[in-house]
């Protein structure tokens, strides 16, 4: 079979002003894949995703290197020609899942809004096409599609904003600390719940986190990132088998295990 | 030296329903021994924070009893519960809520040793008197370094907040303080500095905790006994080393299949 690629980095990097926030980094995602970035505050991870769809905050630049998505560069490129990106062939999920969705309006007009710019669909159309992403997520459709954001839990509104993520079957979901904010066992849901629809989509999920356990289970591939640079990726059965960087064995050493109890945690990060 | 077996809290079908008719804490007994640490694990909604707002008496009660050091805290009113509240402290999730932004460190840090005056912990006994030298203390025990006393809040990151919190909830050396998810907004190495702070503290100081989080591996981390809640109830509780037990509640190995897999 061959692999398409649908994003490659490329010697990318990242200024504000003459700091470097990321520096020279590469890495590459094919259709299918769960490229999983791991780092931890400030590493840059999340200057990276924002990179990808150009929602970098003005102050900063990508000052040299490219971003292909499809194909097609993405640095630099204009607002306007951005936008017909966003939500169709790129989409994003946040660790604020409040912060997906405006609490003045319901879920079903939010939802109707994105189909509405993005596509020539009928006003019916649309709304069976909502109601069927909701239920997709394994949500109370009906309900949900006439709830606003306040009306429903943290769990139930992050898988309402992966539903408006994927209701244009983008071929990369990015998702940026999903299940930061969630307890253990919705966390370990909502990761399923990706990993079903990914399979269904045949889309690329592109995955941060600074948590390892969370990459266990569904990524094929991993990043480390440390102060802006990449300092170990690869296959995830490599680097969880063999890490070779010390950082890398570091982060393994600073979770708590539930088997292994130790006095003390390990922590030379 | 610790006194194993003396009682620091005792919970006896403590009751909370919510104005909504919401049943967020439903029959809870429980009890938390001098020195040691009692683990609540639980999703969001299962009511281990309404039960540790209950204990801190920042919530009425429907019914049972609450015991700190044999002192019921049952509905007391505001004046009887003062000699009450030196005795507990608490650590939340959000350092930055638990700072006032428009003071400095020092100010936020020495608030309960600036109000109780009659308080002397045995660790600042010979400089009662002496409020900065008392700071400095306090941030060495946590591992901080003193310039930071004369710093505000947003000049510190979330790991040296908690730090501050943490120096602050041990200062009037309290019998018990609930740490309800103090590492869920930290990085995973700086998670793994606190729960190690945590614990030398209670080794040197024998203090108790009531340690709440979602996360099985850090309860199991910092706990000899681990009390498991779902919707208001405990449904299951066990000691450490039965955690892996085969009598464990099918929920409880939910759990555990999340943090193994």
């Amino acid at each position: 079979m061959i692999q398409v690629t649908v994003l490659a980095i490329s010697d990318l990097t990242i200024q504000h002003r003459k700091t470097m926030i990321v520096q020279n980094i590469e890495m590459s995602v094919d259709e299918g894949d769960w490229f999983a970035l791991v780092g931890e505050s400030g590493s840059g991870k999340s200057v990276t995703a924002a990179a990808i769809g150009g929602l970098l905050p003005r102050e900063l630049k990508a000052a040299s290197g490219s971003i292909l998505l499809d194909g097609k560069n993405l640095v630099n490129l204009k607002e306007r020609e951005l936008r017909k990106y966003r939500g169709t062939v790129i989409s994003y999920i946040f660790q604020d899942y409040q912060g997906a969705f405006t609490p003045f309006m319901k879920i079903g007009a939010q939802l109707d809004e994105m189909l509405r710019t993005h596509t020539n669909h009928s006003k019916k159309e649309r709304k069976e096409r909502a109601l069927h992403s909701l239920k997709l997520v394994e949500l109370p459709e009906e309900r949900v599609y006439n709830s606003y954001s306040f009306q429903l839990s943290g769990g139930q509104l992050q898988r309402a904003a992966i539903a408006m993520a994927m209701i244009l079957e983008p071929k990369l979901l990015i998702a940026d600390e999903p299940t930061t904010a969630l307890d253990s066992m919705t966390a370990a849901n909502i990761l399923q719940l990706m990993a079903d629809l990914k399979e269904k989509a045949g889309c690329a999920v592109f995955f941060i986190t600074h948590d390892l356990r969370h990459v266990r289970k569904y990524a094929n591939k991993v990043a480390i990132m440390r102060n802006g640079v990449i300092v170990e990726s690869g296959m995830k059965s490599n680097v969880f088998h063999q890490p070779k960087h010390e950082y890398t064995k570091a982060l393994f050493e600073a979770i708590p295990s539930l088997r292994k109890t130790s006095a003390r945690l390990s922590s030379h990060l | 030296m610790r006194v194993v077996g003396q009682e620091i809290l005792t919970v006896k079908n403590l009751s909370k329903e919510y104005v909504c008719g919401h049943k967020a804490v439903d029959q809870v007994s429980l009890t938390v021994n001098k020195g040691e640490c009692l683990g609540i694990v639980g999703e969001s909604g299962s009511g281990k924070s309404t039960l540790a707002r209950c204990l801190l008496a920042l919530e009425k009660i429907d019914e049972g009893e609450i015991l700190l050091k044999e002192k019921s805290l049952y509905n007391a009113n505001k004046k009887s519960l003062h000699p009450v509240r030196s005795e507990i402290q608490a650590v939340f999730q959000n350092p930055s809520a638990s700072l006032n932004p428009k003071l400095k460190i020092i100010d936020s840090l020495m608030e309960p040793l600036d109000f109780q005056r009659k308080i002397q912990p045995s660790f600042l006994m010979d400089i009662r008197n002496q409020r900065t030298k008392m700071a400095e203390r306090l941030f060495e025990m946590v591992g901080l370094p003193s310039k930071y006393l004369s710093y505000y809040p947003h000049e510190l990151s979330g790991g040296q907040k908690q730090r501050v919190i943490i120096a602050r909830a041990i200062s009037i050396e309290p019998a018990l303080i609930i740490l309800d998810e103090p590492t869920a907004s930290l990085d995973v190495s700086i998670q793994a500095k606190i729960l190690n702070l945590l614990k030398d503290l209670q080794e040197d100081l024998g203090i108790s905790y009531l340690f709440i989080s979602h996360d099985l591996a850090a309860v199991n981390f910092m706990s000899q006994r681990i009390i498991v809640m779902k919707q208001g109830q405990i449904v299951d509780q066990c000691s450490k080393h039965d955690l892996f037990s085969d009598r464990r509640h099918p929920y409880t190995k939910d759990l555990l299949h999340v943090f193994e897999a």
